[in-house]
């Protein structure tokens, strides 16, 4: 993976700091100018990552901050309703965005790219799995969102959000056996807002790239430790344990760099 | 009435608007006389003959010898005679009873715990599950859309040749939706137009004092879920909780052993009975029933008011005819 600077500057960015810091788009946004036109574009790069930020291995055993030793089989997750907030707290929000990220054997899908409007943002933010509107009904087809992904359950209506499995080593059998969290439900869907070290214009043409890592092993420990003895296998419910879990993953997610190319 | 080769008129319900020139379903006019269905998945004329079609065609299967009618008959009300029916693809049983399906549009649940929450969403269930149809889904869409006639059918439907989940799932909730059975001997007895024997008469009056708390005419459900009692333990918690009843989709202990309150409408044509089939006929269903199930702490409280010892045989037989006056045969002649 690519390893850059956490800031990014670029002249643009100065000039937006500068001219305009808070309020010039509500109201009417009748100053002088108007609104910008046209669109950037922003790569995403999705990474998961281990607990030093090194892509994951699938297989390999890590431990977790509890001491638990794990691998993953793979991992598998929607990123849905991409949203770029304004100076103001407005926003962009992406139509249809619903993308599922994969890291499996055969494929490895964590990265994209979003058009977006013309316009001096602050951050970035995206929902964990599928917002509710969307998911009381499996028949949506919706960006990527379909039910041929795989990604949903068909005797308890809804989509999965984060499906991941894996073996850890059980005490009791001294052996490596299964986990497997899948997991979803409207209660679990989670915002996940990533600041941009500082506002970013974009402008008609221009071009960046957000590089967010998913830190893959908070799943079972930041901030909410998990007992996989206890509960190797949460699929729905548990729904005390689903919701630990998605809090951990909730929390899972940083900004490693977003810089214009 | 129902639908005789030709659709009637759907009038709808305010809270789903509806083309006004689109066709609709016979029924008589009554406390049903209008077909919900979602606003985004309005039944069409095409749409209903294409589910129709698909719901009969076996190319909806990993092996291509079972389709939606295998298990849903019907001559049996759509239910296939069996406890727990080993006809799909892996030949492996079932764990529950395939259910009756007809005025299913009235239903906010679907499978005998309600865990699929509409018939768009329902329909993937069958297809998908390695017992039934067992079909993958990325891999029925490619052999739908190289189909010679399926792509041209779909067009006529929504416009477009692509066939995708979406599409095929509405497609089939609208036929599913056009399963309406309220043509029984019952159903004419309130419209005036037959005298119903004497003797069902007084069912009649059994039915009302012992069953209705849980099947309320006019549908003989209340589209909920109780726990009737048949089982006093549940320690098998394998297959994601299916033996918990509607606990799984709950988690709310109170839903443990309840199940979905099925409709006392043709129950001569669904047999076995409740949601493992384990009653093999109304005998054993009354048997059931008619004895204190107050020593069941699970039971639900409509089964402990009163006495459930029933008086005596002249009144289970009462009870018996007045069922079988909801034996809908023009609808499992030609749904």
């Amino acid at each position: 993976m690519k390893k850059i600077s956490l800031l990014l500057l670029f002249v643009s960015g100065i000039l937006a700091l500068q001219s305009c810091k808070k309020d010039d788009e509500t109201g009417g946004g009748d100053n002088n100018g108007g609104t910008p036109s046209g669109n950037a574009t922003v790569m995403f790069e999705v990474q998961s990552v281990d607990e030093n930020e090194e892509g994951l291995d699938l297989g390999k055993v890590y431990v977790t901050p509890t001491g638990d030793s794990v691998t993953f089989d793979y991992i598998r997750y929607w990123i849905s309703n991409i949203e770029f907030v304004k100076e103001d707290g407005s926003s962009w929000k992406e139509e249809k965005s619903y993308r599922l990220m994969e890291k499996t054997q055969s494929k490895n899908r964590e990265e994209f790219s979003v058009t977006v409007p013309a316009g001096k943002y602050k951050s970035l933010r995206f929902g964990i799995g599928v917002d509710q509107a969307r998911n009381s009904s499996i028949d949506s087809v919706a960006g990527e969102l379909d039910v041929t992904a795989g990604m949903s359950w068909t005797w308890n209506t809804g989509y999965i959000f984060m499906k991941n499995e894996g073996t850890f080593y059980n005490s009791d059998s001294m052996a490596y056996t299964d986990w497997k969290y899948h997991l979803g439900t409207d209660a679990n869907y989670k915002t996940v807002t990533l600041d941009f070290p500082m506002t970013q214009e974009f402008t008609d043409g221009s071009k960046f790239m957000a590089h967010v890592v998913y830190m893959a092993l908070n799943i079972f420990s930041k901030p909410n430790d998990m007992d996989l003895k206890a509960n190797p296998v949460l699929m729905v419910g548990p729904a005390d344990q689903t919701a630990k879990a998605a809090d951990n993953y909730a929390e899972a997610f940083e900004l490693h760099h977003f810089k214009k190319q | 009435m129902r639908l005789t080769g030709v659709f009637l008129l759907l009038i709808l319900a305010g809270a789903c608007s509806h083309r006004p020139d689109n066709p609709l379903f016979v029924f008589p006019a009554g406390p049903y006389d209008s077909v919900p269905q979602p606003d985004y998945n309005p039944a069409t004329e095409k749409g209903v003959a294409l589910g129709k079609k698909l719901f009969f065609d076996p190319i909806l299967s990993a092996d291509g010898k079972v389709s939606c009618a295998t298990c849903h008959l019907p001559s049996l009300a759509f239910t296939d005679g069996q406890a727990l029916t080993r006809r799909g693809v892996s030949g492996e049983p079932l764990l529950r009873h395939a259910p009756a399906l007809f005025n299913l549009a009235w239903y906010d649940g679907f499978f005998w715990d309600g865990g699929s929450k509409n018939l768009e969403s329902q329909v993937f269930g069958p297809l998908i599950h390695p017992d039934e149809m067992g079909v993958d889904l990325k891999q029925l869409m490619e052999k739908l859309n190289r189909h010679p006639e399926y792509p041209t059918l779909f067009a006529e439907v929504w416009g477009t040749d692509t066939i995708n989940s979406q599409r095929l799932a509405r497609t089939m909730a609208q036929y599913e939706r056009t399963l309406l059975s309220f043509s029984s001997p019952y159903d004419k007895w309130k419209a005036g137009e037959y005298e119903l024997p004497e003797q069902a008469l007084r069912g009649y009056d059994v039915y009302r004092s012992h069953c209705s708390g849980c099947h309320p005419e006019p549908w003989f459900t209340d589209f909920g879920y109780h726990n009737n009692a048949i089982d006093t333990a549940f320690t098998n918690t394998t297959h994601e909780l299916t033996y918990f009843g509607r606990y799984r989709i709950t988690n709310d202990s109170v839903d443990i052993g309840r199940y979905k309150t099925p409709s006392l409408r043709n129950l001569g044509f669904t047999a076995p009975y409740m949601h493992d089939g384990r009653f093999a006929d109304m005998d054993a269903v009354f048997k059931h029933y008619f004895r204190d199930h107050t020593a069941n702490t699970g039971a639900d409280s409509l089964l402990k008011q009163g006495s459930y010892a029933m008086t005596g045989e002249a009144e289970r037989e009462a009870l018996y005819v007045f069922l079988m006056q909801l034996n809908d045969t023009a609808f499992t002649r030609n749904p």
